[in-house]
C-alpha cells in the first residue's frame, strides 16, 4: 500500500496459466522477459486467478526467478516517483515485454521493442492505470445493502423481509490532475479495486474503521473538477463489499 | 439498545452456573435467537424456584455500551452469594469463565448495536389510517387489534456504530426482528426492521432512521 496516503489499487484479471503463452483471455495479467544472454527465450508470468497489483508483481517476481535463464529480479512501484521498476538483482541484462494491454496497466509505455535494446533496470514511462495515489480519499462507513420490504398485513402484524449479502461504502476521491489519467483508464472505476484511506494496511471493520475497503465497483460517477483552478479532481465511487 | 435476532446457532448457548456449596446447574437456550430474549431467558432461570440457590442468591441483568465496538455488553449480578459460570455462554451472550464473583461483565453481545446517542423510540402506538376503510384494508378507525404500532426509531452513532450496524445487519435472520430498548418508557419493543436510511449529520456522525413496524410475524 501506499506509504505516504490514499491509494486505489486495481485488481488484474487473469485466468493462468502461471506461466507460457495464455490460452486464455490475456488483459492486464502477463509481463514478459527476455534475457541477453538467450534472445529466443521469452518467459511469461502471471496470476493464475484476478489478483491485486501488488500482489501480481510480486506473483511475476516469482515465476521469472523460477523459469528464466538467469535472471533475478525485483519488481516494483515507488510512490515517489509512481513508477513500477523492474530490474535484474544479478547484473542480468534483459527487456521486458507486455501483451494485451499490459503496457498501460504496468505504466511500460515506452518502446519495448528490440531497437529499444537491453538493460538490467527499467523503469516504466508513465504512472500505471492498475493503480493511483490519491490526494485524499473519503470513505464512508460501511452501509448494509439488503434489500428490505417491510409488510404490514391488515390484521396488524408486520413482516421485514430481507434479501442480499453486501454491504457497500460510498468513497469520494480526491486526485490530482497529474493522476487523472489513471483514473479515466478505467481499471481504478471498474471490476475490484481495493482503497486505503491512510497509512492503516489492515482491513476497514466495524472496529478499524480507518483501515482499507476491498471490493467491487458498483456505481462511478463522473470526474469532476474540484475548485476551478484544474488542480484537483474528483470522482464518487460506491464500493460493494461481499460478506 | 438494540438487539437483534440474529441466524447464529444459539442453542450454542448452554451455560453451567455454580453457586457453592449447591452443585452446579445447566441452562440450555433452545429458541431465543437475539441477545436481549436470550438474556431474559438467562434470567429467568437463574431465579426460578427450581434452582438449588432460590431464596439465597437472586440475580440481576443490565446492559451498557461498549466503547470499542459500538454494541453492547451485558452484566449479571448476583445479590447474597457468589457464583461462578464456564465459557458456555461465551459466543453469544458473551460470559467468559469466571469463578466465584459477584458480578460478570461480558463481551460485546452477539447482533446488539449500542450507539453513543441511544435509541430514540418515539410513539409506539397503534396507527390508524383515515377513514373508515383505511388503506391498510379493511381496518376500521377505533379497532385497535387491527391496526400496527408505527413507532419512529432512530439514532445518532459515530463511525465505529456504523461500521457496527453494518456488520450485525448482516447477521440478522430473515424475516428481520430485533427488540428494541424504548428508554423513557424503560420498555423493550419487538419490531420488525425495515429499510434504514442513513445520514452524514456531521463529522464523524451519522443518523439512522429505522422504518419499523410492531406487530411483528
Amino acid at each position: 500500500m501506499a506509504d505516504n496516503g490514499p491509494q486505489i489499487m486495481a485488481y488484474c484479471y487473469s485466468e493462468g496459466p502461471v506461466n507460457g503463452p495464455s490460452a486464455e483471455l490475456d488483459a492486464n495479467s502477463t509481463m514478459m522477459t527476455i534475457e541477453q544472454g538467450t534472445p529466443g527465450t521469452t518467459d511469461y508470468a502471471r496470476p493464475t486467478a484476478p489478483e491485486l497489483f501488488s500482489d501480481q508483481l510480486e506473483t511475476i517476481r516469482v515465476e521469472w526467478d523460477l523459469s528464466a535463464p538467469a535472471g533475478l529480479y525485483s519488481l516494483a512501484y515507488d510512490d515517489d516517483t509512481e513508477r513500477v521498476t523492474v530490474q535484474s538483482e544479478n547484473a542480468v541484462a534483459f527487456r521486458p515485454q507486455m501483451s494485451g494491454n499490459s503496457a498501460a496497466w504496468f505504466g511500460f509505455t515506452q518502446d519495448l521493442s528490440a531497437a529499444a535494446g537491453w538493460a538490467t533496470t527499467w523503469e516504466a514511462a508513465s504512472p500505471p492505470a492498475g493503480l493511483a495515489d490519491l490526494f485524499a480519499a473519503e470513505v464512508a462507513p460501511a452501509e448494509d445493502a439488503a434489500r428490505v420490504d417491510l409488510t404490514e398485513y391488515r390484521h396488524g402484524r408486520a413482516i421485514a423481509t430481507t434479501w442480499g449479502n453486501r454491504q457497500v461504502h460510498r468513497v469520494k476521491l480526491t486526485f490530482r490532475s497529474s493522476t487523472k489519467a489513471q483514473i479515466e483508464a478505467g481499471y481504478l472505476t471498474s471490476g475490484r479495486v481495493r482503497i486505503w484511506q491512510c497509512g492503516d494496511a489492515t482491513a476497514y471493520s466495524p472496529t478499524n474503521v480507518d483501515g482499507y475497503v476491498d471490493g467491487w465497483i458498483v456505481a462511478a460517477g463522473e470526474i469532476t473538477e474540484d475548485g476551478d483552478v484544474g488542480g484537483l479532481w474528483t470522482i464518487s465511487l460506491v464500493l460493494g463489499v461481499a460478506r | 439498545m438494540i438487539s437483534l435476532r440474529t441466524s447464529a446457532d444459539w442453542t450454542a448457548l448452554v451455560v453451567e452456573v455454580v453457586v457453592a456449596p449447591d452443585p452446579g446447574e445447566i441452562f440450555s437456550n433452545t429458541t431465543k435467537t437475539s441477545a436481549y430474549e436470550a438474556m431474559v431467558d438467562f434470567d429467568a432461570w437463574l431465579n426460578d424456584a427450581a434452582r438449588a440457590w432460590f431464596g439465597v442468591v437472586s440475580f440481576s441483568w443490565r446492559w451498557a455500551r461498549d466503547p470499542t465496538t459500538g454494541g453492547a455488553l451485558l452484566i449479571l449480578t448476583a445479590a447474597g452469594g457468589l457464583f461462578s459460570i464456564d465459557a458456555g455462554a461465551q459466543s453469544t451472550l458473551g460470559f467468559s469463565l469466571g469463578v466465584g464473583q459477584s458480578t460478570t461483565t461480558g463481551a460485546a453481545a452477539l447482533g446488539t448495536i449500542a450507539p453513543v446517542g441511544g435509541v430514540a423510540v418515539r410513539a409506539h402506538m397503534r396507527q390508524l389510517a383515515v377513514g373508515d376503510a383505511c388503506t391498510d384494508g379493511a381496518v376500521r378507525p377505533g379497532v385497535p387489534g387491527a391496526a400496527h404500532y408505527r413507532p419512529s426509531v432512530s439514532f445518532v452513532g459515530d463511525s465505529l456504530d456504523a461500521g457496527r450496524t453494518a456488520a450485525m445487519l448482516a447477521t440478522a435472520s430473515n424475516p428481520r426482528i430485533a427488540v428494541v430498548w424504548q428508554k423513557h418508557l424503560d420498555a423493550w419493543r419487538t419490531l420488525a426492521i425495515g429499510p434504514i436510511a442513513r445520514t452524514v449529520a456531521s463529522t464523524h456522525h451519522y443518523k439512522f432512521d429505522l422504518n419499523v413496524s410492531g406487530e411483528v410475524l
